[in-house]
């Protein structure tokens, strides 16, 4: 305060500066059906920033609306498996009004044995 | 006479684009007291919004992830028991009514439930004459032969004066309730007038003569309430539509629009002509009285 009895305002500014994700999103989302963003919405989104990488599937839910895959886990998993998983845990978490980003390490592994 | 699905439409519709937020679509119920909104997507319809949809659709979301897309098309021209059974039928909640391309308006649930309840006859729980005209031109524009009885309460005046009104409802309430259980699956009935009822037969179904017979038979020996003597007489027209089923494969693109007046004025000289059959029926003592008087060539004639 100076000899007026004035205030002195200051604004700090931090910045961060990172990489923007393309698309804003990893391998699943899973969209609740009272989410702020629906499947319809989500689908433009996916296709204008990444198109033709993920697929949306549409579930018969009380609480999850759709879910959103990378297409190249399905090489890996099956669709049906991997959704089942998907379901199985993020289903624990999920909430109607909530879109839950999900990402997912797979790693196959192959053991065989040849005859000699 | 049939109201149209243009008669009954809500005709006040609002489009909006698929992007349009939901949050916008809720400012405009109340700004065009509107509560339903067509969603197109390049002039293309998506679905409807409803009320329902916009309330528990988070604001932030956009139109077409609201829209249930739970819908049907249905000509304006259609008879609101056509939108009635199509809802049914297809499991649908709204039917886009449109003339050509062209939308004119929605039928919804509750205009169906309103409508409805003015075709249904709260005494007896059978729906009015129009079921009966409406269900008759279903079955000869899907080429089915069908059999009119015309059924009559004998001496139901003498009835109500003898032991009043309120008994004589009784009465009529007892023989619907005998009618509706003893009729065969796939077969229709209505309340026609005061104590008269209609039974539209397919012939694929039952035989009427059988029916009428049999229903004779089985008001006949009921103990009806405070041992009241009730009998009724029944008039059949076991009508062939094989001339009818010729015309309308020649004409089916007109039938709807241009000749379904004419097809319930067919309708209605066949009923008629049961009718009288019944009345001879009563006149001769003989409690059934079969019609052949009717000829399909009236129908063609009347064309």
């Amino acid at each position: 305060m100076d000899e007026f009895g004035n205030k002195n305002k200051k604004a700090e500014v931090i910045m961060r500066f990172s990489e923007f994700e393309i698309p804003p999103m990893q391998d699943v989302l899973i969209i609740g059906k009272q989410a702020p963003i629906g499947t319809g919405a989500i689908k433009r989104m996916v296709e204008l920033l990444s198109p033709e990488q993920y697929e949306i599937v549409k579930v018969e839910h009380s609480i999850i609306e759709a879910v959103v895959v990378r297409k190249t886990l399905f090489n890996l998993i099956p669709k049906d498996k991997l959704i089942e998983l998907v379901f199985e845990e993020g289903g624990k978490i999920a909430n109607e009004s909530l879109i839950i980003k999900a990402q997912l390490n797979i790693t196959v592994q192959v053991s065989k044995s040849i005859a000699l | 006479m049939i109201r149209k699905v243009k008669d009954i439409a809500i005709k006040d519709l609002v489009m909006v684009d698929i992007f349009c937020p939901v949050g916008r679509i809720q400012q405009m119920v109340f700004e065009k007291r509107c509560n339903y909104f067509l969603v197109v997507d390049d002039g293309e319809i998506i679905g409807v919004l409803t009320l329902k949809e916009l309330i528990k659709t988070h604001p932030n979301r956009i139109a077409v992830d609201a829209v249930s897309g739970n819908y049907d098309f249905i000509s304006v021209e259609a008879s609101f028991w056509e939108a009635k059974d199509i809802m049914k039928r297809k499991d649908v909640e709204i039917l886009i009514a449109r003339e050509g391309k062209e939308i004119q308006g929605i039928i919804t649930q509750d205009i169906i439930e309103v409508e409805l309840g003015k075709h249904f006859d709260l005494l007896t729980e059978l729906y009015k004459s129009d079921f009966i005209y409406f269900m008759a031109e279903k079955l000869v524009k899907s080429g089915t032969d069908f059999s009119v009885i015309f059924v009559d309460i004998n001496n139901f005046g003498k009835i109500n004066k003898v032991y009043g009104h309120i008994e004589g409802n009784a009465i009529l309430k007892e023989v619907s309730k005998l009618l509706i259980s003893s009729i065969p699956k796939g077969t229709y009935i209505c309340r026609f007038g005061g104590d008269e009822f209609v039974i539209l037969v397919p012939l694929d179904v039952a035989d009427p003569k059988e029916i009428a017979y049999n229903l004779v038979s089985i008001v006949s020996s009921y103990s009806f309430h405070d041992n009241i003597v009730v009998s009724i007489s029944a008039g059949i027209v076991p009508e062939s539509l094989r001339n009818v089923k010729a015309y309308i494969d020649n004409n089916l693109d007109n039938i709807r629009d241009k000749q379904s007046s004419k097809l319930c004025l067919y309708i209605s000289n066949i009923i008629n002509s049961a009718s009288l059959a019944c009345s001879k029926a009563k006149l001769e003592n003989t409690n059934v009285n079969i019609c052949n008087d009717i000829k399909c060539e009236k129908y063609n004639a009347i064309v």
